[in-house]
């Protein structure tokens, strides 16, 4: 077996690990990141821009989706669903779930942050870097509970997103509590001195970017890394074991199967677990560490929602030759029940909304009939509509946590992990809560609703499986949380954790902008203790 | 490289990149059905130009290709859901004889509305066999026709897919501040 020792070992590549290899190698450490996936080039191995026809045959004779898409590199086997229809978005690459999310980066508030053992001002300056490294883009809202950040210019919203915003100003206007904005992305809108192009606005975001100019942390934190000297990547590499001195309170090496398939050991002072919110929690089951307050795998939430469209008479006549922008959504119904809690369920939600046609995703719908009259209405309803997308927050429950199955394993003989996902009352009544706000708005604006769920019940509901957190969080208390507020584990010195598993409480808002806030400032953490010999 | 010079080739490589004349689409003329028969590939053709067929909004569905990409995806499919399609042209053919004896390729299309009003009748509620393979068909032929760049750009007068150096957002002169 070789034999290397390096300062840091972080596993995984994805938003938090990325930002992570950054700030610990800028700040003198040697570090080694670990990644299961390999590089992939943008333009050759994703690039939404190719039409659907070109490769059809091949692509569906791979089993793939029609459109070439960064998602083809998900693993989607890779997780036991339990319950109410889990999904898991494990992308394997470097850069991880990075490269196939849509960019939306909102500030969480000070109400979000009221039960973690953190505030929103000890996390806003680590947005500030965040937004800048980032390149942000959004407009200043003035909203308290999503704060303005440090922005590019914002990208304007389409038409359908104007009506809806209409029809929220006119219920304002009748005393409700709402806002409508314009999302707020991290894609360059302005040339500026960084790693990457500026946006050019064609919409392909989710599948990967092929010139690079959305944020990842393939094209921006790891580069920066690996220009300090201090950075070593081992792509195609899986940590099969975690290896500690025989007190398990201290990490000295991690085990690992680089891409030939040769195992090998990787010493380090400290190690950063990045993996995931699943994969993190499923390490250190495996591995039996880090667990004496039992919440490892517990406390697992995750965005929810279903969908409610519009249809918009108004906007027949409207210029519809390129509604491309950053991807599907641009505007955001947001600020409900900030202020009031509802009575009917505890958290809240948002709302994304998005309009127009899309390359390669016009978003039709089937309306009955057929020939000219179907064509006329076809084109119509594609023209004039809009979507609005829910995002709640899951409600946090024994019900819903990971585990390890003890029946199936990975190629490494690993037990995969089980995710249990049961909805509850409280998440019903929350998606009833937008269906009918959703309705409202619609019709305030002068819509018609194109289409809603017929009823609205757990089956109804679909789960972000791009957004979970908190199998790991952090609290002042280590018999009820796993980590403390540097994101440390309580019960073993030089162990900390760096991706979205961290996080005590859930909002409505996406994850990544705080999870590359909560990383960065858990590497700072990390590398001053380093340097002062805090981690044994 | 200095930066604004290398987004301006990015740009540009994007843009190059989409030129249509550069995809390698198909040869939609040569192709030979791999799912269906040729007999079964001109019934489907015809069958979805009468469902979305050419008009004063643009081309229909036998110039957007649309039989071939539901062969590709037939061949792709389980035998269950291939069956399911032969027994569903099948059906349409006997209908189209026992109507107006003849196949439903050499109807007229006033003749071929007909056969299709009757198999959209219970579209919304399908019973048997034969309507749920129109309800499947039917999706799938939409899915196909708004997959094409043709419809894209000359039914819908959708010009994006492309690199823009701004996104002007709405232009629509209802809203105020359209520019927001």
């Amino acid at each position: 077996m070789q034999r290397t020792i390096y300062d840091v070992c972080v596993v995984g590549s994805g938003p938090g690990g990325g930002i992570s290899s950054y700030v610990l190698a800028n700040a003198g450490l040697k570090v080694a990141l670990v990644e299961s996936g390999r590089w992939l080039k943008p333009g050759a191995d994703f690039g939404g821009h190719s039409p659907i026809y070109e490769k059809l045959d091949e692509r569906l004779a791979a089993q793939r989706s029609p459109l070439l898409s960064v998602t083809d590199f998900s693993d989607h086997n890779h997780f036991t669903p339990v319950g109410d229809r889990p999904g898991h978005g494990l992308l394997r690459a470097v850069g991880g779930r990075s490269l196939c999310w849509a960019g939306h980066s909102l500030r969480f508030g000070p109400l979000d942050f009221k039960s973690w053992p953190i505030s929103y001002d000890t996390v806003a300056p680590y947005y500030a870097k965040a937004e800048r490294l980032m390149c942000v883009y959004g407009n200043k809202d003035g909203l308290w509970n999503m704060p303005d950040g440090e922005f590019q210019k914002g990208v304007p919203m389409r038409c359908g997103e104007h009506a809806l915003k209409k029809g929220v100003q006119r219920l304002k206007a009748e005393g409700r509590r709402m806002e409508f904005v314009p999302l707020r992305k991290a894609m360059p809108t302005e040339f500026h001195d960084g790693q990457r192009a500026k946006c050019h606005y064609c919409g392909h975001c989710m599948n990967g970017c092929e010139v690079d100019a959305k944020y990842t942390s393939a094209n921006t934190p790891i580069p920066l890394g690996l220009k300090t000297g201090n950075l070593t990547v081992l792509s195609g590499s899986m940590m099969t074991r975690i290896l500690t001195d025989e007190s398990k309170r201290r990490v000295r090496a991690i085990e690992f199967v680089d891409e030939r398939g040769s195992t090998a050991q990787l010493e380090c002072r400290a190690l950063v677990l990045a993996c995931s919110t699943v994969e993190t929690a499923r390490h250190l089951l495996i591995n039996g560490l880090a667990n004496s307050s039992g919440q490892v795998g517990r406390n697992l939430t995750s965005h929810f929602g279903l969908s409610v469209s519009a249809f918009f008479p108004q906007l027949r006549n409207r210029d519809a030759s390129n509604d491309d922008g950053t991807d599907y959504y641009h505007g955001l119904l947001s600020g409900l029940y900030w202020d009031e809690p509802s009575k009917n369920f505890a958290g809240t939600y948002q709302v994304q909304c998005g309009s127009g046609l899309h390359p390669n995703n016009p978003r039709i719908q089937y309306p009955v009939g057929f020939g000219r009259a179907l064509k006329r209405e076809l084109k119509e309803k594609a023209i004039c509509s809009a979507n609005m997308n829910m995002q709640g927050a899951l409600l946090s429950s024994p019900k819903k946590f990971v585990d390890l199955d003890s029946e199936r394993k990975d190629r490494y003989g690993l037990p995969l992990p089980r995710v249990h996902l049961h909805y509850e009352e409280n998440d019903v009544a929350m998606a009833k809560d937008m269906v009918a706000t959703s309705e409202e708005i619609i019709h305030a604006a002068h819509g018609e609703v194109l289409s809603k769920p017929k009823e609205v019940t757990a089956d109804a509901l679909q789960i972000d499986y791009n957004h979970w957190v908190g199998t790991v969080r952090m609290g002042n208390d280590a018999k009820t949380s796993v980590l403390n507020a540097d994101g440390q584990a309580h019960d073993i010195v030089n162990l900390f954790v760096g991706d979205s598993s961290v996080f005590t409480a859930y909002p409505e808002k996406n994850p990544t902008l705080t999870n590359i806030a909560l990383a960065w400032r858990m590497s700072e953490r990390l590398a001053e203790k380093a340097k002062r010999g805090e981690l044994g | 490289m200095n930066l604004q010079r290398r987004e301006f080739f990015a740009i540009l490589s994007v843009c190059a990149a989409n030129a249509p004349s550069l995809f390698a689409m198909p040869d939609f003329a040569g192709y030979q059905p791999q799912a269906l028969t040729q007999a079964e590939y001109h019934l489907l053709d015809a069958l979805a130009e009468t469902l979305l067929p050419a008009d004063e909004t643009g081309p229909g569905a036998h110039s957007a290709h649309v039989a071939y990409y539901l062969d590709v995806v037939l061949k792709h499919s389980s035998t269950a859901k291939a069956q399911l399609w032969k027994n569903g042209l099948a059906g349409v053919e006997a209908l189209a004889q026992k109507r107006f004896e003849r196949s439903f390729a050499t109807c007229s299309e006033p003749e071929r509305e007909e056969v299709m009003a009757e198999l959209a009748k219970l579209e919304s509620a399908p019973q048997n066999e034969l309507d749920h393979f129109f309800v499947e068909f039917k999706r799938t032929a939409i899915d196909a026709f708004y997959a094409s760049i043709l419809i894209q750009r000359e039914h819908l007068g959708y010009q994006g897919n492309t690199a823009a150096m701004e996104f002007p957002g709405c232009t629509h002169a209802d809203f105020e501040h359209p520019g927001i």
